[in-house]
């Protein structure tokens, strides 16, 4: 497995130095956001493989690969996401066209020559849709990981501090009241020229209440355990028992919930580009090539339909993990 | 379980047998459902605003005069009788017209020559809007001869005199207007509720969610119109107004917009295409001025070379080819093809990759550092290209155009950006080039809207006093002859400065129900003609005969 | 309980108190020049800006302008719209009772479809049918609920004509409409968009209820009661409405906001005047006045609806009301 890890790192790694110009050409934006979706693409092995370390500190004697992969269902999320995380770090190696690049055949049906069809600008659909995947893992993972860490800090706050922690957590809930699309569209309104770093950082910071809330419980339940009051009364540190007891506690319920998460924030950001709001051309995110063939719908279907189903194949990836990750992951009660 | 199952099954069914039963018109009927995209506030015309206020306007309102399709601005004849049954022209700068006796206000009142006075010392109130004012500065008074005639004089002789008094004004209703200060007839509810007018149709009701009724003045001076009702319908995502149109639940669209949706409406079988010239030009326009300060000339764009340059780097026709998919045309002056320009010659430019890098080298820009862009004391060639994100046709046009640009050395950040914040930069003058569609009017001199120092419309902010002067000779001139060779230099002017990069125009596609007959869209104005058109008679929908 | 209540209830105040708070607060982060999308039109004449920038308040200081703001809302004066200067409280109520209604519809969908899979696959369990039933309710969950609008408008109300493929209802019949054919009208364009809306909430009850059923399909008392001799079919029936009703009280508040996030996108495909469409236009044309009342009125709407799932868990089950 961790050799798996290494070799594919390694080939992201070439093909970012091989295709340098074409990348800096095609990630539009500032060069704060092309580093974004090159760092979020590396990272996910990199997730990967803290997912093996932190389970590894309480194993149970069986790999959690066994354990996740034992039934179909968790077969086939870990599958499809990691199948996915390839294609995103691969994508310069595998698109036929230049995903930018306009064509002559506008709207052209699926062939031998364009495999997906092409779009309203002749753009090849089969291109777009694999570099799309770099933004939309890239968007979903980042935003996840902001969403965790702005959650766990509050979650961890309010149950050590109860005081400000109560006035955060009607904060919390005050958060989950406003519907969450209504609050995106707002944000985005304000901000004139959105790319992926603001996309991530207001999609991260309207997605963590979930977070906070079990991460509070899950402190506070450790908190009050005997083993704990033992600890402490012993005077040891409020940070070592964070790190060694209550972090394992809440590291799982939280991946579980950030796994399901990422699939829902591909399904957001679709629905914002569908919206007009959020990323635009020529960013060929999944959202903005359905967006592009939204009026096509009746004609030349496969625009849209492809991305759609692309989405829909992705989110499902996810759930499935974040249920065979349920599985696996149980609490461990110390 | 069963039971509820059944009635289901029976309500589907009573649903489907009501919606199919053959339908015929024992007396008037008739509705025509147009789809808006955005809620009319008013139709005070001065200060219209939306672009779906016009179409309530035509109804609700009468010219003195109407254009003929032929759209001849320019003389006498170009226009057929609407409140004016007909004009005598008395000498080179007066005109007089006969009002038609049987014109009345939607609220039984006659309609008198003084409100035609009125109306035009409304219309001249720079209070009321600086645009109406300059539209009809050249006519010097508007007096009542007697109950039913006009007399209108004019400070010079020109061309357009009968255009600007007949086309300009509608007519507004003095016995109710009057006693308001001008300022707040716009938002005055006799404008924006229920106002009275002497048009074919009169207003039945305004809806709060933007849905507006009107019906048939039976008693309108012309005849009566076709069709019985018109409703229009507000529907803002442009995606669902086209399904709605496809599948027959709307009766028209005004502006189809790129092939896709021609191509869907052309295989539905609810709707049908009509195809117009095109009133509306596109063009990517210069800031003329520094984004930052107004005051300063803008870094790039004030050099003409580089105008120059740019506009030879754009190979028009691929343009015109992606966006339109050869169904446009090229367009080559800020005129549009439904103007009548008798065979004026305007110059165009070519593309012409070698040339254009060779202007910019002459202004100093070359890639020094060969990394493909190009620059100049260190600094790169590096603009923004602002366009609306609501508007497909302008995103196939930026992606369009950053490519030949970017191909060439250019860098260039394309902005798409919500329609508010579209028009608010666009204001405060904070853009390098924009992606814009301007309307003209059936007149030559609607160039003055968006050309001229100070005009509404002139968002870069271009001033050149050789094409303006040109443009005043235009106007005031008496012969065909000068107008033509005035028009030539005023284009040519505009040629050499590069003014702006014009690109193309487009189609212009309407959708329409297929049980309407003698449908014509005038290009200028697609309501203009709507009381004329018919339901066929056998076609009748459910909505047709509402209230019948 | 009655401590309950009550603390429950404060705590729903102070939810909106802090909604309310950070709303206005974002109106105050809002850029300047608000009523630039309302003169398309106007180009760069003064005189045609004067008629909306009347619509826009003065400025003050922003502690001021917080308790003016806050002592208007309690007046319940949410200031007026941007786009046509009618109140932001007037277009909001005209707008929310279409969304309910909309809600009300994917509710039949989600629970009607949601019960009948769950049971079927529940009967079925460990079959063909179950497993495929399965990855149907997986995929309607995952499919972007836009799209499936999109899908359904092109296929029934385009090519086939069967539904209206916009609307809440016909408004160039709908005033000459008998109050029969108005229900009618207006069921007949309820369909598509709660079938949109609704799939994806019936995979998930569908989901939640399968377990349910098998519990009680697997537990002794059933056993029991089959060697009794009463039909498993007859025990099936008695327990089917009893948990759905269960599950549906106890995941309602969890289910609402999943109904809210499609609801806009919904919203918009079928061009529903409801609050969600509502909302995103204001926000599209930065209509301040109406973005904030909207956002404080369904946050509120919201939370009361959170209280309303708390009070009927504390009536339904007793075994919760002793807890803080």
């Amino acid at each position: 497995m961790r050799t798996g890890l290494l070799v594919l790192l390694g080939f992201d790694l070439v093909t970012l130095i091989v295709r340098h110009n074409r990348l800096l050409d095609l990630l539009h934006g500032t060069a704060l956001d092309r580093t974004a979706v090159i760092a979020a693409v590396l990272l996910i092995p990199v997730l990967i493989w803290l997912l093996i370390a932190l389970h590894r500190r309480g194993g149970t004697g069986r790999g959690w690969y066994q354990q996740l992969t034992q039934d179909g269902a968790g077969r086939a999320g870990f599958w499809i996401v990691t199948l996915l995380a390839v294609i995103a770090m691969l994508a310069p190696l595998l698109a036929p066209f230049d995903p930018l690049a306009t064509g002559p055949s506008r709207n052209a049906a699926p062939s031998l020559e364009h495999w997906f069809g092409t779009d309203t600008t002749g753009r090849d659909l089969m291109s777009r849709v694999l570099y799309g995947a770099r933004y939309s893992l890239a968007i979903a993972v980042l935003s996840v990981l902001v969403s965790l860490t702005v959650g766990t800090l509050v979650g961890l706050v309010s149950a050590f501090r109860p005081g400000v922690g109560a006035l955060l957590m009607r904060g919390v809930d005050a958060g989950l009241a406003f519907p969450r699309i209504v609050l995106l569209l707002v944000l985005f309104a304000l901000w004139e020229d959105v790319g992926v770093l603001a996309m991530v950082t207001i999609l991260g910071l309207t997605g963590w209440f979930q977070t906070s809330r079990i991460v509070q419980a899950e402190a506070q339940r450790v908190k009050r355990c005997e083993y704990i009051l033992a600890l402490r009364a012993l005077g040891v540190s409020t940070m070592r028992i964070l790190r060694h007891h209550v972090l394992p506690n809440v590291a799982a319920p939280i991946i579980v919930v950030a796994t399901l998460g990422a699939g829902n924030i591909i399904l957001i950001e679709s629905g914002l580009a569908f919206l007009g709001v959020g990323l635009d051309e020529p960013n060929p995110s999944w959202g903005v090539i359905i967006f592009n063939g939204r009026d096509l719908v009746g004609t030349h279907p496969w625009i849209a339909t492809i991305p759609g189903a692309t989405i829909a194949v992705t989110v499902i990836g996810f759930s499935l993990l974040g249920d065979g990750l349920r599985r696996v992951l149980n609490p461990h009660r110390v | 379980m069963r039971r509820s199952i059944a009635a289901l099954v029976t309500m589907t069914t009573a649903i489907t047998v009501a919606c199919a039963t053959e339908a015929s018109c024992d007396g008037y009927c008739g509705t025509l459902v147009v789809l808006n995209s955005s809620d009319p506030n008013t139709v005070f015309q001065p200060r219209t605003s939306v672009i779906d206020e016009q179409p309530l306007v035509e109804q609700l309102f009468v010219r003195l005069a109407e254009l003929t399709p032929d759209l001849e601005t320019a003389g006498d004849s170009g226009f057929v009788p609407e409140l004016a049954s007909r004009w005598i022209r008395e000498d080179e700068v007066t005109l007089v017209f006969e009002l038609n006796p049987a014109a009345r206000w939607h609220d039984g009142s006659p309609l008198t020559a003084e409100d035609v006075v009125f109306t035009f010392e409304v219309y001249r109130d720079p209070e009321v809007s600086a645009t109406s004012a300059v539209l009809v500065e050249r006519i010097e008074s508007v007096a009542a001869r007697d109950d039913h005639t006009v007399v209108v004089r004019y400070t010079m002789p020109y061309l357009e005199q009968l255009y600007d008094v007949a086309h300009h004004l509608f007519i507004l209703p003095k016995h109710l207007l009057d006693t308001i200060p001008r300022g707040n007839i716009a938002t005055h509810p006799l404008m924006t509720q229920h106002p009275i007018g002497a048009g074919p149709y009169r207003m039945e009701r305004w809806g709060d969610d933007g849905t507006i009724e009107l019906v048939a003045d039976t008693n309108f001076f012309l005849g009566r119109p076709g069709i019985r009702r018109i409703v229009f319908r507000t529907v803002s995502d442009f995606g669902a107004k086209l399904t709605a149109l496809a599948s027959g639940d709307g009766d028209f669209v005004e502006f189809l917009g790129g092939l896709p949706a021609i191509e869907r409406i052309e295989q539905s079988t609810q709707a049908r295409v009509v195809s117009y010239a095109s009133p509306v030009y596109n063009y990517l326009g210069f800031n003329f001025r520094s984004p930052a300060d107004t005051t300063q000339p803008h870094p790039l764009f004030s050099d003409v070379r580089v105008r120059r340059a740019l506009s030879l780097l754009v190979d028009r026709a691929a343009v015109n080819d992606a966006v339109t998919g050869g169904h446009g045309m090229v367009a080559q002056s800020p005129m549009t093809p439904m103007i009548r320009l008798t065979s004026v010659a305007i110059p165009a430019y070519e593309q012409d990759t070698a040339r254009a890098l060779q202007l910019l080298r002459d202004a100093g820009w070359t890639d020094s550092n060969g990394d493909g862009v190009l620059d100049r004391n260190g600094r790169t060639f590096s603009f923004e290209m602002l366009y609306p994100s609501t508007s497909g046709v302008r995103q196939t046009t930026a992606i369009s155009l950053e490519e030949m640009f970017r191909n060439a050395g250019l860098d260039v950040d394309v902005n798409a950006v919500d329609f508010s914040t579209y028009v608010e930069q666009q204001q405060s003058g904070s853009f390098d080039t924009f992606i814009n569609s301007q309307f003209t009017t059936p007149s030559p001199s609607s160039v003055k809207t968006a050309w001229i120092a100070g005009a509404t419309f002139n968002w870069g902010r271009y001033h050149n006093p050789r094409f303006e002067a040109a443009v005043k000779r235009f106007e005031n001139a008496t012969s065909p002859n000068d107008r033509q060779q005035a028009l030539e230099d005023a284009f040519t002017t505009m040629h050499e400065d590069a003014a702006a990069i014009w690109l193309y125009y487009l189609n212009m596609n309407a959708g329409v129900h297929t049980r309407f007959e003698n449908v014509s869209l005038r290009p200028d104005s697609w309501s203009v003609t709507v009381w004329q058109w018919r339901v066929r008679n056998g076609a009748w929908e459910p909505r047709d005969l509402v209230g019948n | 309980m009655l401590g309950g209540i009550g603390r429950r209830l404060i705590l729903a105040v102070l939810t909106v108190f802090l909604v309310v708070s950070l709303t206005f607060l974002l109106l105050q982060i809002a850029p300047g020049n608000p009523y630039a999308a309302y003169i398309e039109g106007c180009g760069l004449d003064p005189n045609c800006l004067t008629v909306v920038q009347s619509r826009w308040q003065a400025d003050e200081p922003v502690y001021r302008q917080y308790f003016a703001y806050m002592d208007r809302l309690v007046h319940g004066d949410f200031g007026n719209s941007i786009s046509n200067g009618r109140p932001v409280l007037a277009l909001f109520a005209a707008a929310l009772p279409n969304t309910i209604i909309l809600g009300l519809g994917a509710m039949a969908v989600t629970f009607g479809l949601g019960v009948v899979l769950g049971t079927l696959q529940a009967v079925r369990a460990g079959t063909i049918i179950d497993h495929a039933t399965s990855l149907i309710t997986l995929t309607a969950f995952s499919i972007p609920v836009y799209w499936l609008g999109l899908m359904l408008a092109a296929v029934l109300a385009e090519r086939l004509g069967w539904f209206p493929s916009l609307g809440a209802y016909d408004p160039s019949m709908y005033n000459q409409m008998t109050f029969a054919q108005q229900v009618a009208n207006r069921l007949h364009h309820l369909v598509l968009p709660a079938i949109s809306l609704g799939i994806v909430g019936a995979a998930w009850i569908a989901r939640h209820h399968r377990a349910a059923m098998l519990d009680v399909l697997t537990s002794d008392f059933v056993r029991t009661a089959h060697a009794k001799g009463i039909s498993r079919s007859a025990v099936l029936r008695r327990h089917v409405m009893r948990n759905a009703l269960t599950t549906l009280i106890t995941n309602f508040g969890l289910y609402v906001p999943i109904v809210l996030s499609g609801v806009v996108l919904v919203e918009a495909v079928f061009d529903w005047d409801g609050i969600g469409q509502l909302t995103a236009n204001a926000v599209n044309r930065r209509d301040y006045p109406l973005v904030a009342g909207a956002s404080v009125l369904t946050a509120t709407g919201v939370v009361l609806g959170n209280l309303l799932a708390d009070l009927l868990q504390l009536v339904a089950d007793p075994r919760q009301r002793s807890r803080p």
